[in-house]
């Protein structure tokens, strides 16, 4: 029982990491109804960004999270500029096509200027996990639960109560009214994907210490991604936080009481299910799945 | 002006040069004659190594433009089909001695059976949604190559697969095989010519410019799906069946995300939609990596994919050769068949 128990514990944790990393691709999803196949790139770029911070300048993973948010915010307002912009007017698979060559170039720049190796940052708080009644967690993991549970709760005050928040919530709703309201359509787009970049920045910071960083990264993380994404509800915040931590307790369970080896194809066939049965996910709307048709 | 009032009637993308359905048009006949001819000079061992891959890129393409350039199923996961037939070739002519031409065909029947299940996965996900189903499909099946050593010695792979035999010949020099993949290449090619002057072809462009009004005129939407899936599976089952015996050697790279880049690359470059496209694209990103492969690394090449992949779509979004032909037709005329070139 107590296996068990700790194990849904280590599970919710990490899932709710897990879930951090997906917020910025459910975002930009539900509002430019893009799917950001680089998404995994940049969790990798800003990783490795968290890394050198640590690695030369001797900051921790936390602190360098200071810097590394608003440069990811520039760097998707770039990518925006460059790549998703132009090709919003046009039929919806050059935005696949688009971010799915991005993510090769990304990656593969990345594999010619650094190396395949595995690159950590060493623990903060050594050989002690905090614990909780008869629970164990790494320190690491707690402050990860907190940011993301923090970030998911700060997301949805801000879509609810701030003015842009409910710009942004008038351009998901209908974007040409919105705009015939005066709403800036095409900067809540800019700043949508940019605070996106910069939510999964966050997400790089927190994993940092938990996780090896190397060049083909993005990709085991962005197929969890996706698999949150599409569990939640293509769109949805909180359910981007469920999916998640449903993700981590499955994760965990399974890969104790059958073999890790399999968590990856486990995770494949996870997805696949999904899509087949409720391609709308747990707390999606229905219909989101045929939203790729000619738009 | 014949030309002029077929490219009209077919509308965007296709290849006006071609002339009405059924009869073969000069420029095939000489392509293919040239193909043929090509043998006869002799080439040095490394170009016939070259030519024979273009060939199999070209069936590969020609496999991923059905799907993907006319029916509109944009497949990141066709080096999945590809991986289950040249498995399937390797492990029926290796453990159960098959001989080659019905591991062909069993490779074929495997391939076209997994696309049907893809197709049938696809009966509500469009876009994006079926992108990541054919990542994760490949993802499963590659995971499967790894992981069921039993079968497939996992990672070291099944080195030895024998050479394919006709008659009491066996293709084993590279000329015989140019021949036998030429004639593959001209099926496909074949194939997907017929498919696409058809009914099956136009219902296929119908869904992918606009699927609910096709449906309301009476399309079958899943049936066509499908078939455009079971084909192109097929086709590429074809291509990695060919490729084992060629390469005599099957490991779980077969399965490389890479592959199912370079069929994107080769039909989107050359243009999507269009059979000429996927030919013109195999040419080019098969010869090129060749010729440069002295100066620059595989990376390099992948690196140059990905950059290509997001510069074609902005600077010649249909391709090359629709782009060639709109220059030949001249500026499209205030025709009301025909419907006015995509910017």
């Amino acid at each position: 029982m107590t296996t068990a128990g700790q194990l849904v514990f280590s599970g919710i944790l990490i899932g709710s990491i897990y879930a951090l990393m997906s917020i910025g691709l459910t975002l930009i999803f539900g509002v430019l109804r893009v799917v950001n196949f680089a998404h995994g790139e940049f969790l990798m770029i800003a990783m490795y960004a968290a890394w050198a911070m640590t690695r030369f300048l001797g900051l921790n993973a936390y602190v360098a999270a200071v810097a590394i948010v608003p440069a990811m915010f520039l760097f998707g307002m770039l990518v925006h500029r460059l790549i998703i912009n132009p090709a919003l007017d046009k039929p919806h698979l050059v935005v696949v096509f688009a971010t799915m060559g991005l993510s090769i170039l990304i990656q593969n720049v990345a594999l010619m200027l650094l190396s395949a190796d595995l690159r950590d940052v060493p623990p903060l708080i050594r050989g002690r996990s905090w614990t909780f009644g008869p629970l164990y967690a790494k320190p690491e993991l707690v402050i990860g639960f907190g940011v993301a549970v923090a970030c998911t709760l700060a997301l949805r005050w801000m879509l609810q109560a701030t003015y842009l928040g409910k710009a942004i919530r008038a351009t998901v709703q209908d974007g040409e009214a919105a705009m015939l309201m005066g709403v800036p359509v095409p900067r809540i787009f800019m700043i949508t994907f940019a605070g996106g970049s910069a939510l999964v920045g966050l997400a790089a910071c927190m994993m940092m210490p938990l996780f090896s960083v190397f060049p083909t990264v993005g990709l085991n993380f962005v197929l969890i991604a996706f698999v949150i994404v599409v569990l939640g509800g293509m769109g949805s915040i909180e359910g981007a936080l469920l999916g998640g931590i449903c993700i981590g307790v499955v994760q965990s369970m399974s890969s104790y009481y059958i073999a890790p080896a399999f968590g990856q194809m486990f995770f494949f066939i996870l997805f696949l299910l999904v899509m087949i049965f409720r391609p709308s996910g747990l707390l999606g709307q229905k219909g989101t799945a045929n939203l790729g048709i000619n738009d | 002006m014949t030309t002029h009032a077929t490219s009209v009637r077919r509308g965007f993308g296709s290849w006006p040069l071609l002339p009405e359905r059924g009869t073969v048009s000069v420029f095939e006949v000489a392509l293919f004659a040239a193909c043929i001819a090509l043998v006869a000079v002799r080439l040095p061992q490394n170009l016939q190594d070259v030519v024979i891959l273009t060939y199999l890129w070209a069936g590969l393409a020609l496999a991923w433009n059905l799907a993907g350039g006319y029916a509109g199923l944009i497949s990141f996961g066709h080096a999945a089909f590809f991986g289950i037939g040249a498995y399937t070739s390797a492990l029926l002519t290796l453990k159960l001695e098959w001989s080659f031409w019905p591991a062909l065909a069993a490779a074929m029947a495997l391939a076209g059976a997994a696309g049907w299940f893809v197709g049938r996965l696809s009966l509500k996900l469009r876009g994006a949604y079926f992108v990541l189903v054919t990542i994760s499909f490949a993802g499963v099946i590659s995971l499967v190559s790894v992981n069921w050593i039993e079968l497939t010695n996992g990672p070291l792979g099944l080195p030895g697969v024998p050479a394919p035999e006709l008659g009491p010949w066996s293709l084993r020099t590279k000329s015989a095989y140019y021949y036998l993949v030429l004639a593959a290449v001209a099926l496909c090619y074949a194939v997907c010519r017929r498919l696409v002057n058809s009914r099956i072809g136009r219902a296929f462009v119908a869904l992918r410019e606009n699927e609910p009004l096709a449906e309301s005129v009476g399309v079958e939407v899943t049936h066509y799906l499908v078939v455009a899936a079971v084909v192109s599976a097929a086709m590429a089952g074809l291509g990695g069946s060919l490729y084992a015996h060629y390469t005599r050697f099957v490991s779980p790279e077969v399965f490389l995300f890479t592959y199912t880049v370079t069929m994107v690359i080769m039909v989107v470059a050359g243009g999507k939609g269009t059979l000429a496209g996927p030919l013109v694209g195999a040419v080019l990103f098969t010869v090129l990596p060749e010729t440069l492969r002295a100066v620059a690394s595989w990376q390099w090449q992948m690196l140059a994919y990905g950059l290509l992949l997001v510069l074609l779509l902005f600077f010649l979004p249909r391709g090359i050769v629709p782009q060639i032909s709109a220059y030949i037709a001249g500026p499209p005329r205030s025709d009301p068949g025909s419907r006015a070139p995509s910017p």
